[in-house]
């Protein structure tokens, strides 16, 4: 082979654009979103039956609410009680353990497909930003658990135990960085805003519309909804990932 | 004023190895096999020009087996990355260059 020799206008352009479309292809070859989405969604998904055991807040919880006209509540009512919630030791110990196996789990799969492919990978940032989210998660649950306001730290933003979705939510961002995809970064955006608009906290929602939840379960609409858009994120992914190849 | 074209470094200006060098960038690690499908070039061909490349110091050529399959992996040193950077630069410089005689010349025509 020889040293290819193209017209002296057009060639650094076309050596531009050769080297831009080189990388491009490279980064075609190293994305792979669609495992920790399905993993992630697999995980919140199966976090519900851990929420039910142990001792569950809405068990002690005893707050009232005075209403105001047309039953929209405006306040605490008399002998209210403080609640907060905050879920048990079983769901903590869980999400600790389930969170930091997957990222252990996807930074396996991110080494062994690079080996197959032979193309390495950035996923570093993306698992430290991971197991950083299972600290916070620790950490919110602490200050929850043991602060007992809902109004002094950014939990109160994520109501009803679900801070490990602004964990998943958040470590999502460094994904969409590693991986240069705007429309993973589109998707952690929408996901973020979903978490802290208590989005998936639907079961006032459902009980609008006649599908009341009981109490105990009110958490399993909630996981399951969020559980579901990480799949369907990641089915999303894993099909555009087809179509390109 | 120096024309851009000085700056161009003869090992790394050339379609091929500029080449191996984006991928091995954005790679930071890249498989001989990766490479020549990439580039679509002969095993030779490509070992010719790594060649150059690890002469120059510009990348790091690394040896191993995968099981029983031996494998080839490429990295970019910090002297390849800074020609890859110095080269691209070079290239910028001298595009807006043509691009601004070519329009100087529009305009006196």
């Amino acid at each position: 082979m020889t040293d290819e020799h193209v017209p002296a206008a057009e060639s650094p352009r076309q050596l531009l654009l050769g080297t831009r479309e080189l990388t491009r292809q490279v980064r075609r070859a190293q994305r792979g979103a669609w495992f920790p989405l399905v993993l992630l969604g697999l995980v919140v998904a199966g976090a519900a039956p851990f929420y039910r055991v142990g001792p569950h807040p809405h068990a002690t919880c005893t707050a009232t609410v005075t209403r105001g006209p047309g039953g929209i509540p405006a306040g605490p009512g008399p002998g209210a009680v403080k609640c907060f919630i905050a879920f048990g030791w079983p769901a903590f110990i869980y999400w600790a353990v389930a969170l930091a196996a997957a990222y252990a789990v996807i930074a396996g799969f991110y080494v062994l497909r690079a080996r197959r492919r032979g193309v390495g990978a950035r996923i570093r940032p993306y698992v430290i930003a991971g197991i950083a989210g299972v600290m916070l998660v620790a950490v919110l649950w602490l200050a929850q658990r043991y602060l007992g306001s809902q109004t002094r730290y950014p939990s109160a933003l994520v109501v009803h135990g679900l801070n490990p979705l602004l964990a998943i939510g958040l470590a999502l961002f460094v994904l969409a960085w590693v991986e240069h995809s705007w429309a993973l970064l589109v998707f952690a955006a929408a996901n973020l805003a979903a978490v802290l608009t208590n989005f998936y906290d639907i079961d006032g929602l459902l009980r609008d519309h006649g599908w009341a939840v009981p109490m105990a379960w009110t958490f399993v609409p909630r996981l399951w909804l969020a559980a579901a858009v990480l799949l369907l994120a990641g089915a999303a992914s894993a099909a555009a990932g087809r179509l390109r190849t | 004023m120096t024309h851009p074209a000085n700056g161009l470094d003869d090992v790394v200006h050339q379609r091929v190895r500029l080449g191996i060098l984006a991928i091995a960038q954005e790679a930071r690690r890249v498989e001989f096999g990766f490479l020549r499908t990439t580039l679509e070039l002969t095993a030779g061909n490509l070992s010719q020009h790594l060649a150059v490349l690890e002469k120059a110091g510009l990348v790091e050529i690394e040896k191993g087996y995968a099981g029983k399959r031996g494998r080839t992996w490429i990295h970019l040193t910090p002297a390849g990355k800074h020609a890859l950077h110095s080269e691209i630069t070079q290239l910028k410089h001298l595009i807006n260059q043509i691009e601004h005689t070519t329009t100087a010349a529009g305009e006196l025509t």
